[in-house]
């Protein structure tokens, strides 16, 4: 088995979260490239419900986990950046269901910019 | 009414397309119909892939994902991968409607998007819901204005009017102003007290600033002499079953902080609720049946002994008690007259720069004057005296003369009178002229 890092999801009502600094829910599940999918409701992934809607604290927060990708809607530039300094991918301006993205991150495949809706 | 076979769909989108604001047509699912050109052009999508996405993926406001204001209740809209065929028989029909002179609500507010190039856009937004004849919602109209100008130069006239910043180098202010940088990041409420005049909106928009909530909204609420129920939709926001939902203070400031001038002025009832917020977090709309949760600090502000105010019957207990988690007190410029000379000149930079004049300060007596004065109306008096002067001053030193009348002169309506002294140097100087 490969070993797994982590992934970060903003998501909002089960879906990739339109802006990355009004996620009020992150999705954070391990991603082994070749392994099955992560269940989001499964016990393998966190959901962590922020007290504050904040583009710093969600910051804090994922470098604080070890989080190593990051998969969000709209980011600032200023975030997006910090984030990449700080070594994190991030994958942006995803849209589609929280499943259908793991599905994807998992495959190795989601890039910028896909649009999961079925 | 125009009949819908009069309208070219081609040359419909041709005229979208020309106009210099965006546009987005929304259908009744929350799916993008159709983008224009400019706001293809703002946003950096395509309107072509653009279409059959869910509009908050795609206009990616911020009353989008906080839950449209503008009374959109789409969220749970899907998206489709597959564009969809144009909604042409819609979009013909909306425009027939249109046509006929029909009168559309529309709801506007400011808010913020953010760009496929990851670039935060300030832009006014509005919303028409477009109804056929029989009432339908046939689709919604977005109206999207780029407010980036006028933010700039709305940030370069506060810097250049010496707003957003608090200033004083007496004792009583340094010990003020060393307590922001703890009191602003926290979310706790803050009463303001201090005699008129003493800076408390400019310290309450300190605090704003200096907090993490400062790229979100301010939102100042003076209350006016409202029947207390027009209060409360006012401020809470308000929906009904024939009406789309109009924002309040609170939703207006989600994020943000909420600024509440005089909180004594606040009917008690309206004062119970804001208790009850500062309680649970969650406020009901007017007409709502499920409260909502604004993430909104509240900085509230009186120029009465806040005590004496419980007392009297004019502020709540226990809005009082919850509200003096965080007391600033703003000493009133009688009380450090240390800061006068500083002041002074620096309003006086200020006015020369906008008058486009050249001083080199105050003559000693013009100064003696100053330094005696009480300033009943506090920095906002001292400020308007060298404003005044600054204006009818023609010398390159202000004297005595440049100053208004009334501070030789006793002001006993305020109960602050100024000091004999002074009053003698300024009659001695007028009989010298």
């Amino acid at each position: 088995m490969n070993a797994a890092k982590l992934a970060l999801l903003t998501v909002c009502r089960n879906e990739i979260a339109p802006r990355f600094d009004m996620a009020a829910e992150v999705l954070i599940a391990p991603m082994a490239p070749g392994d099955a999918p992560p269940d989001p409701d499964g016990n393998d992934c966190k959901r962590l419900v922020l007290a504050h809607i904040s583009s710093e604290e969600l910051c804090d927060l994922i470098t604080r986990s070890g989080v190593a990708t990051v998969v969000c809607g709209a980011i600032e530039e200023d975030y997006y950046h910090y984030l990449r300094w700080k070594r994190i991918d991030v994958i942006c301006d995803v849209m589609g269901h929280e499943s259908a993205v793991l599905e994807k991150l998992v495959s190795g495949v989601l890039k910028d910019g896909d649009r999961l809706y079925t | 009414m125009a009949p819908a076979s009069s309208f070219a769909f081609a040359d419909i989108l041709k005229v979208l397309d020309a106009l210099p604001m965006g546009v987005l047509m929304v259908s009744p699912e929350g799916k993008v119909m159709h983008m224009n050109q400019s706001l293809a052009a703002l946003t950096g999508f395509n309107s072509d892939p653009a279409r059959g996405l869910p509009c908050r993926h795609v206009l990616r406001s911020r009353c989008c994902v906080a839950g449209c204001e503008l009374g959109c209740r789409l969220f749970d809209a899907k998206g489709s991968t597959t564009p969809p065929p144009l909604w042409r028989e819609e979009l013909e029909q909306g425009l027939a409607a249109l046509a006929s002179g029909r009168p559309l609500a529309a709801a506007s507010l400011e808010t913020d998007l953010l760009t496929l190039k990851k670039r935060k856009v300030p832009v006014r937004l509005t919303h028409f819901p477009v109804h056929d004849a029989s009432g339908r919602e046939l689709f919604r109209l977005d109206i999207i204005e780029d407010l980036t100008e006028l933010k700039n130069l709305e940030t370069r006239l506060h810097q250049a009017h010496g707003h957003g910043k608090i200033i004083g180098r007496s004792a009583a202010m340094e010990r003020l102003t060393a307590l922001i940088p703890n009191i602003a990041p926290s979310g706790a409420p803050v009463l303001i007290t201090g005699e008129t005049g003493t800076g408390k909106d400019l310290l309450a928009e300190t605090l704003h600033q200096a907090s993490q909530r400062s790229r979100e909204p301010f939102i100042r609420v003076n209350v006016s002499p409202l029947p207390e129920e027009m209060l409360v939709a006012e401020l809470f926001g308000h929906t009904g079953p024939d009406t789309p939902e109009q924002p309040g203070r609170f939703q207006q400031a989600s994020g943000g902080t909420l600024y509440i001038a005089e909180i004594a002025d606040l009917p008690k009832g309206l004062q119970t609720r804001l208790a009850a917020y500062l309680d649970t977090g969650s406020i009901l709309p007017v007409g709502a049946t499920r409260e909502t949760r604004p993430n909104v600090r509240l900085v509230t502000a009186t120029n009465r002994d806040p005590d004496h105010l419980v007392r009297q019957g004019l502020l709540s207990r226990d809005l009082f008690h919850r509200l003096n988690t965080v007391h600033l007190i703003l000493p009133p410029l009688r009380e450090r007259k240390e800061d006068i000379d500083f002041l002074l000149r620096h309003y006086l930079e200020l006015f020369a720069a906008r008058f486009k004049k050249q001083f080199t300060g105050f003559s000693g007596a013009a100064r003696d004057l100053l330094a005696g004065y009480n300033y009943p109306g506090n920095v906002r008096e001292l400020k308007n005296i060298v404003e005044y002067a600054a204006m009818i001053c023609n010398c390159a030193e202000i004297d005595v003369d440049s100053l208004p009348a009334h501070l030789g002169t006793p002001l006993s309506e305020t109960g602050v009178d100024a000091e004999p002294r002074q009053g003698k140097q300024r009659k001695g100087k007028k009989t010298t002229l």
